[in-house]
């Protein structure tokens, strides 16, 4: 027990006096600190008062000048010891009076005009205004010296520092007396408690000496004696009993301290061992072990002792009489509250027979594990009068038994589905009535909650009066083997769910075509019913007229198995036919034995109906081009030909087209036409129709005249796809138009010799009445002349025209100067048109090449023109200028009735005359311009017209230049 | 650094300068001096509430007679008030124009009718003052006398009780007080 260091009396004294010691010194010092931080601000606050009112008594003082007055005020302040200096300054700062006379004026400040109290050093200077009503009128200095101070406080802290002495005396004997009051029943109960710990008798009590804490105390720790005293007793009472106990144990026992040392044996191991307490001391238990073990035991003792934790082990010990027997060894460590081992307790137990037998029963089962191993199968053997049951180790595992319910013959039924028991229960009544072995199968649940599926056989042994005695049976776990016939199971029935639901109808027939499936669809479609539609009876469903070539089709298919696909009409429950069509694949086992057809029927009415609808019209289209009379040809976008219609041979003169297919539709044209050709391709090509009249050559080489037009084929995706040339042989039409043409040429010719002389007679006869002097008949014969000028002119044009279409105009090309050609022109016209003025403005000196009679012709045909046409203008121009294409362009504008957009276009075409209102009263045949555009196109020009009806027109050709 | 010698010379002439200053100043004119004392004396005594005719009415300084201050009087006073009157410095003839002044000063010019004058301002409340000898001892209220270099104060208490004016005594501590005399004595 430890020794007691400090008396509690000393504890509690000691507690009180620290406590008054540091509430004094609190007190103390707070109270000093307080009057340091506000000595300073006390200080000025005493000091301002008494300067206020010295600086209030100098005012007169000072206003009248009287230093000797000041002086008596200030002298006021000898009382205050700590005021060492004062003095007055008047308002400029001067020096007025100070205190005492004797100062030293270096002591007092050079520049007073300050107000308010500084700390400087250790003196505190004041500066006090003296203030005369509103005015300054000087000021008062007021020295202090704060050394004053630190007396005080010397003095505070002596008193501070006896007070403080004293009252921790007081203090200390005030406390010594009072703490007893506490500390003495402590100290009693302390003795008591050393006292029976050092004797160890509980029987001894406290004397409760108060009825405070203490006093409870006090009976607490006695009734804990009390309490102590017994548990005592009933440990020695437990311990006697364990011993007892422990020496009549069948094991040997034994109890280690916490190294392993062995304190204690029971009796029964003296008396095994024949060995004496003495004997066993310090590690003898060693020399009862065998040699051969002895090592071993040792170490592994040592290890367990050294780590904790139990040990276990099988070894011989050596009897009394000095022969070996085996003992199962195991020692358990014992834990105190904290969990670290205080003890080992070991016992032996004595396992020679046990061991014996497990040997023998070792070498008899072995064998059958063998046999069994080997077969995956488990094997069992049950007493149906004992009720006993055994079960080798690979039964046990397929069936997931327990220890126990290996050991009786109903426990593996608890293992066994509950559907199936009954089942099984039956089966195995079954069997020892008609003495027959066993072969069942059903599902066990095993120790994992698996479900797994056993086959067993097995056969009963029946006494002669049909009461079983035994039974032996083999298990096999056959779980594998039903999860793949399920799956299997599971697919094809995943399979028909399937058929059944698609809105395809299927169908399977036999090698023999019988039919032996429809699926669902089949039956709601045709509304028959498997007694009706199976066989050939589906036959009936399909349209008559289709039946025959159906049944005909799948009888073939049959003979050479092979697949098939046709389509009939297929009548629907309300007797509707709708198109079908039916696709079946032959079926072959894995030996590659014909089974049969599988096949479906699909509804493909919309479809047909549109083919149907599509070939009505394809043949329309082709009854149409074949009855055309025109050639119609199809071409490929480069020109090749790709058909032509019966016309079309006939109008090309081919036999036979197929020599023709993919040739160039291009070469049915003669030379000039070809690019006429082109061109009209070119146009259909990019989408519009191409126009165009040429010769073509047959194939058997006669001319034809053809009027062709091209025309786009669009492909479902709107681009042009292919063309169509319709052409029509219009031959007939050219040459009655060439007849005519001939025929104006001979009469205009024929005409002209006639008109010609009967022109020279007028004027022979003209001359004659003028002569004569028969003017009436000199005019008539003038307007006749007229008459014939006209006439000539009429047959020249229609000539000119002649030659143009035929291209036989002929041409005199020479350099000549344009103006002056002009010139001879306007000057002609100009004779013949009193009323219009033709105005030049011509470039200077353009020299062109041609036929200048036939160019003067188009400017007089422009100028006649534009005169004709404008009846109330007074003028047409004529200008020309060269444009940036290097060509001498000839304008003649008039200011008359002008043209329409439509007329601008026809007015150069042959006998065309503009038959608006206002037109019809000009006489003429509409060739002048037609003349014209032959003449300047053979001279390689242009010509045009700018108008606007109503304001007038421009008449314009151009001549290319050098 | 400044060398040792060359410092105590500089404080020494520091020194000289500040005792210099007031020397000069003390050697002010003496009207310049009594100019600043008769403003001075607005501060201790209290005049009656009747003494001014209206609230606003202007703090007179009153010279009768001939002006011996010069332009010093105007400067001291320049821009001053006492309770709100604004200072003003007037110029009197008679001593009926001169009732209207808060303090008088007498010069000497005066001095043959003094006692004529005194005698109509006597209950008057008008502060009379003068630097003419034995001002106080004629019934002058403060007599401004000249003692060797200096200006000493001389009051006549009685004259200014039958003033109704109280002089504060700070500035009676500073003078000399005095008494009417037999006025019979010329």
């Amino acid at each position: 027990m430890n020794q007691i260091q400090e008396p509690i009396q000393h504890k509690i004294t000691r507690a009180i006096l620290i406590t008054s010691t540091i509430v004094l010194l609190l007190t103390g010092l707070t109270y000093l600190v307080f009057e340091f931080i506000t000595f300073r601000e006390s200080t000025v606050e005493r000091m301002s008062v008494l300067g206020e009112v010295i600086a209030n008594n100098s005012t007169a003082a000072l206003a009248f000048e009287s230093p000797e007055e000041a002086y008596e005020i200030l002298s006021a302040l000898r009382a205050q010891e700590y005021i060492v200096a004062a003095a007055l300054f008047d308002e400029h700062g001067g020096l007025f009076s100070k205190f005492p006379a004797t100062l030293d004026s270096t002591f007092l400040p050079t520049e007073p005009n300050k107000t308010g109290y500084f700390f400087r050093d250790r003196y505190l200077h004041g500066y006090q205004p003296v203030v005369l009503g509103e005015k300054r009128i000087g000021t008062l200095y007021l020295n202090y010296d704060t050394r004053i101070l630190s007396r005080q406080f010397r003095f505070f802290g002596l008193v501070a520092l006896s007070v403080f002495i004293f009252s921790l005396m007081l203090a200390y004997v005030l406390s010594s007396q009072l703490q007893k009051k506490i500390s003495r029943p402590i100290v009693a109960l302390a003795d008591v408690a050393s006292s029976i710990s050092r004797r160890k008798d509980y029987s001894v009590r406290g004397v409760k000496q108060s009825e405070d804490e203490i006093g409870l105390l006090t009976d607490a720790f006695n009734q804990m004696l009390a309490q102590i005293e017994q548990q005592n007793l009933a440990l020695q009472e437990s311990e006697k009993r364990f011993r007892t106990l422990a020496d009549n144990i069948a094991q040997l026992a034994w109890i280690t301290d916490k190294t392993g040392y062995i304190t204690w044996f029971n009796k029964r191991w003296f008396d095994y061992t024949g060995t004496t307490p003495a004997a066993m001391d310090k590690y003898g238990w060693r020399n009862v072990h065998h040699p051969d073990h002895k090592e071993r035991v040792v170490e592994g003792y040592k290890r367990a002792m050294r780590e904790g934790y139990i040990w276990e082990d099988t070894f011989p010990l050596r009897s009394s009489d000095g022969n070996y027997r085996w003992f199962l060894t195991r020692a358990v460590p014992i834990h105190d509250e904290q969990g670290s081992i205080i003890h080992w307790f070991g016992t032996n137990t004595d396992i020679t027979e046990l061991l014996e037998a497990e040997k023998r029963l070792q070498e008899a089962s072995d064998n059958l594990t063998l046999a069994t191993e080997a077969s995956r199968l488990g094997w069992g053997t049950w007493d149906f009068r004992t009720g006993e049951a055994q079960w080798d180790e690979r039964a046990r595992q397929i069936l997931g038994l327990s220890q126990t319910a290996a050991t009786t013959s109903d426990g593996w039924l608890s293992y066994v589905h509950p559907e199936d028991r009954e089942f099984i229960r039956q089966h195995v009544e079954d069997c020892i009535a008609s003495r027959q072995s066993f072969d069942m199968e059903y599902r066990i649940t095993n120790e994992h909650g698996e479900i797994r599926f056993i086959h067993a056989t097995g056969a009963f042994e029946v006494a002669p009066d049909g009461t079983p005695i035994k039974g032996t049976g083999l298990v096999r776990d056959i779980t594998e083997q039903k999860q793949a016939e399920e799956a299997l199971r599971k697919s094809e029935e995943y399979y028909k769910t399937m058929t059944d639901n698609t809105p395809v109808m299927t169908w399977i027939s036999q090698p023999d075509a019988l039919c032996t499936y429809l699926n669902k669809q089949w039956y709601e479609y045709t509304g028959q019913t498997p007694e009706t539609g199976l066989g050939f009876g589906w036959l009936g469903a399909i349209h008559p007229d289709d039946a025959g070539m159906t049944e005909k089709v799948l009888l073939k298919a049959t003979d050479e198995q092979a697949p098939f696909s046709l389509e009939f009409r297929l009548k629907d429950r309300e007797g509707n036919y709708r198109w079908h069509i039916d696709t079946g694949f032959p079926k072959f086992d894995e030996q590659g034995v014909f089974e049969g057809f599988i096949g479906s029927v699909i509804d493909i009415h919309e479809r047909k109906i549109a083919e149907e609808r599509l070939r009505e019209s394809e043949e329309f289209s082709r009854t149409l081009l074949e009855s055309s009379p025109d050639c119609v040809a199809a071409l490929d976008l480069t020109g090749m030909l790709l058909s032509i219609n019966p016309q079309g041979l006939i109008m090309l003169e081919i036999d036979s087209f197929e020599k023709y297919y993919k040739q160039s539709w291009f070469d049915v044209w003669m030379d000039e036409h070809q690019q006429e050709a082109y061109k009209a391709l070119d146009n259909a090509r990019n989408g519009k129709i191409g126009h165009f009249q040429g010769v073509a050559q047959t194939f058997k080489g006669a001319s034809k005249w053809l009027d062709v037009l091209i025309a786009p084929v669009h492909g479902a995706g709107g681009e042009v796809e292919r063309l169509v040339a319709v052409s029509r042989d219009i031959s007939k039409l050219k040459e009655l138009e060439q007849q005519k043409d001939d025929f104006i040429g001979i009469a205009s010719h024929e005409l002209k010799t006639p008109v010609t002389s009967i022109k020279a007679y007028t004027q022979v006869l003209h001359n004659r009445f003028e002569q004569s002097e028969d003017q009436l008949s000199a005019d008539m014969l003038m307007k006749m002349d007229t008459q014939l000028d006209k006439l000539t002119k009429l047959i020249t044009d229609l000539l000119d025209v002649t030659k143009i279409e035929q291209g036989r105009l002929q041409f005199r090309m020479e350099e000549f100067d344009f103006n002056e050609l002009i010139n001879d022109v306007v000057e002609d016209i100009q004779r013949t048109a009193d009323r219009h003025q033709v105005v030049q403005k011509l470039v200077k000196n353009p020299k062109v090449v041609g036929d200048r009679d036939r160019i003067g012709q188009v400017i007089t045909n422009f100028l006649t023109n534009a005169i004709k046409y404008s009846p109330k203008a007074n003028k047409v121009v004529v200008s020309t200028s060269i444009n940036s294409r290097n060509e001498l362009v000839v304008s003649v504008q008039d200011f008359g009735l002008g043209l329409s957009e439509e007329e601008k276009v026809k007015v150069f075409e042959r006998f065309y005359r503009v038959g608006d209102p206002g037109y019809e009263t000009y006489p003429g045949l509409g060739l002048g311009l037609f003349i014209s555009t032959g003449i300047v196109h053979r001279h390689n020009g242009r010509i045009w017209v700018e108008s606007e009806k109503g304001v007038g027109s421009t008449f314009s050709f151009s001549l290319p230049l050098g | 650094m400044l060398k040792p010698g060359l410092l105590r010379s500089l404080s020494f002439g520091l020194l000289l300068a500040a005792w210099l200053q007031p020397l000069a100043q003390g050697q002010m004119p003496e009207y310049q001096v009594k100019a600043v004392f008769l403003y001075n004396f607005s501060q201790f005594v209290h005049w009656p509430d009747s003494a001014f005719a209206e609230e606003d009415a202007p703090f007179v300084i009153g010279i009768l007679g001939r002006d011996p201050f010069g332009s010093y009087l105007r400067e001291t006073i320049s821009g001053e008030t006492i309770n709100n009157h604004a200072l003003v410095v007037r110029h009197f003839q008679t001593p009926e124009e001169a009732n209207a002044s808060q303090i008088l000063f007498i010069g000497e010019s005066d001095k043959d009718r003094m006692r004529e004058i005194l005698g109509k301002l006597k209950h008057e409340h008008v502060l009379t003052v003068s630097d003419m000898e034995g001002f106080g001892q004629m019934g002058g209220t403060i007599e401004l006398a000249r003692e060797k270099n200096k200006i000493r104060l001389k009051i006549n208490q009685e004259a200014a009780k039958n003033k109704q004016m109280d002089i504060s005594p700070k500035l009676l501590r500073l003078a000399e007080i005095v008494s009417t005399e037999n006025s019979n004595q010329r």
